[in-house]
């Protein structure tokens, strides 16, 4: 079977993901929405992930924003930033087996594209586990490009403006007939949305005359889950309040234009100075550009695309959908890279039509120097694959060995930069100082991914590592998890989906029906009769039909689930769970 | 900074244009483009192809970019440029270093940046305006070197938000 190609944009508040028919990304439905939040709850014997882990209100079970916690040590109810990011991919299998008949085997995975190489390796990692082998990471910016590139069938130099949930990236691209290259790129892993819902709380905090402290971190998480409601209403609206359930009591936060753009600017600020900077970087004015293009849901806002206008003077493109086309450049990235491998002739259509990406490295690399200095081996924005040499020698007579630190970063010193990994070349021949010739060689895949060959030139000690995170999980840990994962490859495939349907669908039963109540009449009578039918359906074992009416169930409180995941979460109902 | 794989084509070569420090620069890229648009690993795989195209990447990356391509061509002359004038970099990195630790306000930094910049884009063009003159070319390169580096390590560096 021909495999299809699929792209997924694991976001940090929200995930997105397309797959391709008849050369046309189509994006995935998850309750009736093209988003899935990245969120999941823990309380229940298995993962429970996006609309419903928010409905259940429950903080101290529910993992929020996992991706900043990527290449990190930080554990969740004893699971790594890898683990919860697996947990949420397999959901998205689940899904794809569900409602499109198939399974998931490979996919094009974007990240941020300055992502440190910790961030990337992970992000590999948890795509390992969830048994989806990676065709190729690429950057968020650089796939969102390819999907309005090939829209409008447009030649020229373009900038990315990716102001997401939780990151912001800014890139540079010339696009010269079917192939994608990226000239510069810049950005802020720390950056993003949930900055901003922070900020918003706080500035109601302060405004009540409360100390920003006071609420407890998992308060705290709902009260920007509100504050995050609050931001995306306000377009249509002067002012808005909701009501938010502190422990003490209800607080109730307000946002008006005013007070928005206010809390911006700051931001705003943030992101103008790295955008200036990488123009700079690409060689490229502002008013030489052709145009931006706005991605990410953040772009959404009025006040950010009025501000761009101002500070850029060039064309803003708004025809993409900046929350899908992330995912729809990835899924059409995925299946150049399908056509390309199950179609050797160079000369034939297809393989020449398809599209041609030259991304570049987002950060410095190189090594730590005696003075705890950074020798830079690899520079920011070279084009990938990348591969340079460095010759070190000796400071000691008859030195046998030489330890080397590998750094990410634009800091001039070591400590400043992140560290990657460290590493002892021994067995070098014993010489006067200065006489070994040790050769490091840095290379950087299309993957974005480091690897790193360091022997002596006399002896031929030759070590290769590959990057593996100082951090988060161990190479054992690693190992077990990934052969639960082989394990699991039967189990997870089509055989088992007509149980799955009967659980998921039963499961699913139970949460409308705590809902059913809270929808418009018309609405809800059309779910009552539907649900009757799936009741039906699961006994009579026609699991092909029920999945039929599962869907369509979908649809319709898919409609109407945001609103009541907002107004439980600003309602009394929140109380009494926060009591519990 | 010549590559370390010995091989028989300088960059210039690699693109099929004259090895010049003026270039028309639209005319390497699209010979760039070209090239990689048959040896990137994406559209052909296998390793020496990607090695292939890292080299050509390589090749790129020094050819546009002034500095580099003013290094690279000092180097095919064979003038050692590493040593004799690696001292008066340092002292010439120190005295900015001493100006810009003397700078208080950002709004001063961000002035001291511009006129390195400005510094900068003027010795790129007198460099090209030099070419055929190799005693002057070769200090209007190590100055060059230097106010490029001091830019790099020392102001960009400052700017902060770049983990
Ligand atoms: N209509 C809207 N008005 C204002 N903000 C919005 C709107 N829609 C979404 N957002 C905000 O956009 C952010 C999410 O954007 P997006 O889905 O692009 O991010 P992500 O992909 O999850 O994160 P990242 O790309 O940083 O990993 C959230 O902060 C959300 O509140
Ligand atoms: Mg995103």
């Amino acid at each position: 079977m021909a495999m299809t190609a699929v792209g997924i944009d694991l976001g940090t508040t929200m995930s997105v993901v397309s797959h391709m028919e008849d050369n046309v990304p189509k994006i995935l439905d998850f309750d009736g929405k093209s988003t899935l939040p990245s969120v999941v709850n823990y309380s229940q014997g298995t993962p429970v992930v996006g609309r419903q882990a928010i409905y259940m209100v429950d903080a101290d079970n529910t993992v929020f924003s996992v991706k900043r916690s990527m290449g990190t040590a930080a554990r969740f109810f004893g699971k790594s930033a890898v683990e919860v990011s697996a947990d949420i991919l397999r959901h998205i299998k689940y899904v794809v087996r569900q409602k499109l008949g198939w399974e998931v085997e490979e996919a094009v995975i974007t990240v941020p594209a300055h992502f440190s190489d910790l961030q990337r390796v992970a992000t590999q990692q948890a795509a390992a586990i969830a048994n989806i082998n990676v065709l190729r990471l690429i950057n968020e910016p650089t796939a969102a490009a390819i999907a309005f590139g090939l829209h409008e069938r447009t030649n020229g130099v373009f900038a990315v403006y990716d102001f997401g949930g939780g990151t912001f990236d800014f890139s540079v691209l010339r696009l010269a007939d079917g192939v994608f290259q990226v000239l510069a790129t810049g950005g802020d892993n720390h950056l993003g949305g949930d900055d901003v819902d922070n900020e918003i709380l706080n500035h109601n905090l302060r405004a009540a005359g409360l100390e920003t402290n006071v609420m407890g971190e998992n308060e705290k998480i709902l009260g920007k889950l509100v504050a995050k409601i609050l931001k995306e209403q306000l377009e249509d609206n002067a002012e808005v309040t909701r009501g938010c359930c502190l422990k003490r009591g209800e607080l109730e936060l307000r946002l008006s234009s005013e007070i928005l753009e206010d809390i911006m600017e700051d931001f705003l600020e943030r992101t103008f100075r790295i955008s200036d900077q990488t123009l700079r970087n690409a060689g490229v004015s502002a008013k030489n550009l052709d145009g931006l293009v706005l991605v990410g849901g953040m772009t959404k806002l009025n006040l950010i695309q009025e501000s761009l206008a101002a500070h850029f003077g060039t064309k803003i493109f708004h025809d993409i959908n900046p929350e899908e086309a992330v995912a729809k450049g990835a899924a059409i990235y995925a299946n150049s890279l399908l056509t390309r491998r199950s179609n050797t002739d160079r000369n034939s259509k297809n393989f020449a039509a398809a599209p041609l990406l030259i991304d570049v490295v987002p950060l410095s690399l190189g090594v730590e120097t005696f003075g705890g200095g950074v020798d830079r081996i690899i520079h920011r924005n070279s084009p990938i694959p990348i591969m340079e040499r460095r010759e070190y020698t000796t400071y000691q007579n008859n030195q046998t060995g030489m330890e080397f630190h590998l750094v990410q970063g634009e800091r001039p010193i070591a400590d400043e930069c992140r560290s990657l990994a460290r590493f002892e070349l021994g067995n070098i021949p014993p010489m006067p100082a200065g006489m070994a010739r040790v050769i490091v060689e840095f290379s950087v895949n299309v993957d974005g991914l480091l690897g790193v060959k360091a022997w002596e030139k006399s002896a031929d000690v030759t070590q290769f590592i590959t990057v593996s995170p100082s951090s988060g999980l161990s190479g054992d840990e690693m190992a077990s998890m990934l052969e639960t994962a082989a394990a699991n490859i039967t189990a997870d495939s089509l055989a088992a989906s007509n149980i799955d349907i009967k659980v998921e669908s039963e499961r699913m039963m139970k949460f409308w029906e705590t809902i059913v109540d809270k929808i418009p009449e018309e609405a809800k009578n059309i779910a009552k009769a539907r649900m009757g039918q799936l009741k039906d359906l699961l006994e009579a074992e026609k699991y092909q039909d029920a999945v039929a009416v599962k869907n369509e169930l979908e649809r319709i409180f898919g409609q109407f689930l945001d609103e009541i995941i907002s107004s439980r979460l600003s309602g009394e109902n929140v109380k009494n769970i926060m009591a519990r | 900074m010549l590559l370390n794989t010995p091989m028989a084509m300088n960059y210039f070569e690699i693109f099929g244009i004259p090895a010049s420090y003026n270039l028309d620069v639209s005319h390497l890229t699209e010979a760039y483009l070209q090239k990689q648009g048959r040896s990137h690993p994406d559209v052909g795989g296998g390793a020496s192809d990607s090695e292939d195209s890292a080299l050509l990447n390589v090749a790129y990356g020094t050819l546009l970019n002034p500095l580099k391509r003013a290094e690279y061509l000092l180097n095919l002359d064979g003038s050692d440029i590493s040593a004799t004038s690696s001292d008066d970099t340092a002292a010439k990195i120190f005295e900015l270093r001493e100006k810009w630790a003397s700078l208080e306000s950002r709004g001063e930094r961000a002035r001291f940046c511009g006129e390195l910049r400005r510094r900068t884009s003027d010795l790129i063009d007198s460099l090209g305006k030099h070419e055929k003159n190799p005693e002057e070319f070769r200090k209007i390169f190590c100055e060059l070197r230097y106010v490029d580096a001091f830019l790099e390590k020392v102001a960009d560096g400052d700017d902060g938000g770049w983990y």
